[in-house]
């Protein structure tokens, strides 16, 4: 049996659609149940930071999340497949009436995602001063907290409602299938199997 | 606040019941290894040599001597174990076949107990024969994954795939190269998936050949074969082994080059192999 962590939500059911369609059937966690199992899988639904910790630490074979998730914790996984789901953006966010000051010795950014903040500007040989926050990053700027924020940015309404403009894309990301570097090699054929089925239908080449 | 009883992240502490299986695991080892011709060898905890080794330099952990020059704390048993038995025990002591039971340390405090071994001059048969006999001294059993650095290295230097890529088995861009036996080589799992090698190139068919004469000496299961594992040592230069069971890694090795030297060695994890007797024991109650 091969068990799969999802992050809660709407990537998960996005995912259990295209296992739907693969095998035929309903796959549909069960109101508040955090396990489903069917057709040999065992779901987990955890929280989307978590998912790679699960795959990591071996309780999951493998698990389906962002790779801006994946770049932040710099976990050792394997990256199977980008399923092109919950497609968006890391961007440096700032007020609209400002611009990005790449003169100034040292930038205080607020941010969930401390490492892709960290080595962004370390790229651009920049200080920066990150702030760590947990959530309504995009008020961090607005009260002085931080000079801008790195956050993702879907449609952008969000940052839009609070008054602030994307300066600079960082990355793209979309869900990937991740795998247990372990898992991975004991569980070869079970694991490529679903990697290739899962492929065809976001490829949109299921029969 | 540190409080009394606190110990650092990852530094290990065994008592009473896992102390004795420690002790056990040690003592029957090293009279296996005794047995099988191997001089015990106990090296400094601070080396010179440890930055040969490791590609990710930030997990060692460094300081000073009284010249000033980089000394780290032994992360690797290895070097040091080749260096000190070939330029300074070669001139007195003929054994090519050296033993450790010592700690290695991690950046920022992890400590890893292994029980070592290196072949100078000895192949890989001989290193996975002794590790498989000291894990069955052990009543352990894990699956064991044979693999060969070299095919890596191939993909990198002669078909352009990016070690990267490889390093973090990015499974979608690998199989993405036109190469018409990409996918077939990444699927390569069984001793039968090498039965006919006949659509590989030659130099990656003949690294594949290694492997297969390696997988058909051998009376071992489980067995699996994984020919793109990257084992992430400097050193390691052609075929190498992992043994493992769920997420724990017991055991590894391969052979390798240092200072021209060619060699073959292992190292079993002593603390997953106590994790491991202690969950046996568990479940046999």
């Amino acid at each position: 049996m091969l068990t799969i962590a999802l992050p809660k939500g709407r990537i998960a059911e996005e995912t259990l659609d295209i296992f739907s369609k693969i095998f035929n059937t309903n796959f549909a966690f069960d109101n508040r149940k955090l396990i489903l199992e069917a057709h040999g899988f065992r779901f987990l639904n955890v929280r989307n930071q978590d998912v790679p910790t699960y795959v990591a630490h071996g309780a999951a074979d493998l698990g389906v999340v962002g790779l801006d998730v994946i770049t932040e914790q710099e976990l050792d996984i394997v990256d199977l497949l980008d399923m092109q789901l919950g497609c968006c953006k890391v961007a440096i966010g700032i007020k609209n009436e400002d611009a990005l000051d790449w003169s100034k010795p040292d930038i205080k950014i607020a941010t969930k995602m401390v490492n892709i903040t960290k080595n962004y500007f370390a790229q651009k040989a920049v200080g920066v001063q990150v702030i760590k926050l947990y959530g309504s990053i995009e008020l961090a700027p607005l009260v002085g907290l931080a000079d801008a924020i790195v956050d993702i940015v879907d449609t952008g309404a969000t940052m839009r409602e609070n008054g602030l403009k994307v300066a600079e894309e960082i990355m793209s990301s979309s869900a990937h299938l991740i795998a247990n570097n372990n898992s991975f090699y004991a569980k070869k054929s079970d694991i490529l199997s679903i990697y290739d089925k899962i492929k065809k239908v976001v490829d949109g080449n299921l029969p | 606040m540190i409080f009394e009883h606190e110990i650092p992240s990852d530094s290990k502490l065994y008592f009473g019941k896992s102390a004795k299986i420690k002790r056990d695991i040690e003592s029957r080892s090293s009279q296996l290894l005794e047995s099988l011709g191997f001089e015990e060898i106990v090296t400094p905890v601070f080396s010179y040599h440890q930055h040969d080794s490791f590609e990710n330099q930030s997990q060692l952990i460094k300081l000073n001597d009284d010249h000033n020059h980089t000394v780290t704390l032994r992360a690797d048993s290895t070097p040091d174990v080749v260096r000190i038995a070939t330029k300074r025990l070669g001139r007195s002591m003929e054994s090519k076949k050296w033993f450790y039971i010592q700690p290695t340390l991690n950046f920022p405090t992890q400590e890893q107990y292994q029980i070592g071994g290196e072949v100078l001059q000895g192949n890989f048969s001989e290193a996975l024969d002794v590790t498989i006999s000291l894990l069955q001294t052990l009543e352990l059993q894990p699956i064991l994954q044979l693999a060969n650095i070299r095919i890596p290295q191939l993909l990198n230097e002669k078909y352009g795939i990016s070690l990267e890529l490889l390093k973090s088995m990015q499974i979608e861009k690998i199989l993405a190269n036109d190469l018409p036996w990409i996918e077939r080589l990444v699927a390569i799992h069984t001793i039968d998936d090498l039965s006919d090698l006949n659509m590989f190139p030659d130099d990656i068919k003949q690294e594949l050949l290694k492997i297969k004469l390696e997988a058909q000496r051998l009376d071992y299961e489980p067995l699996i074969i994984s020919p793109l594992f990257y084992a992430k040592m400097r050193y390691y230069d052609s075929l190498t082994f992992k043994m493992f069971s769920g997420n724990a890694l017991l055991a590894m090795g391969g052979e390798y080059v240092i200072d021209d030297l060619k060699a073959a060695g292992f190292a079993i994890y002593t603390d997953e192999c106590i994790a491991m007797k202690i969950r046996i024991n568990e479940e046999n109650k």
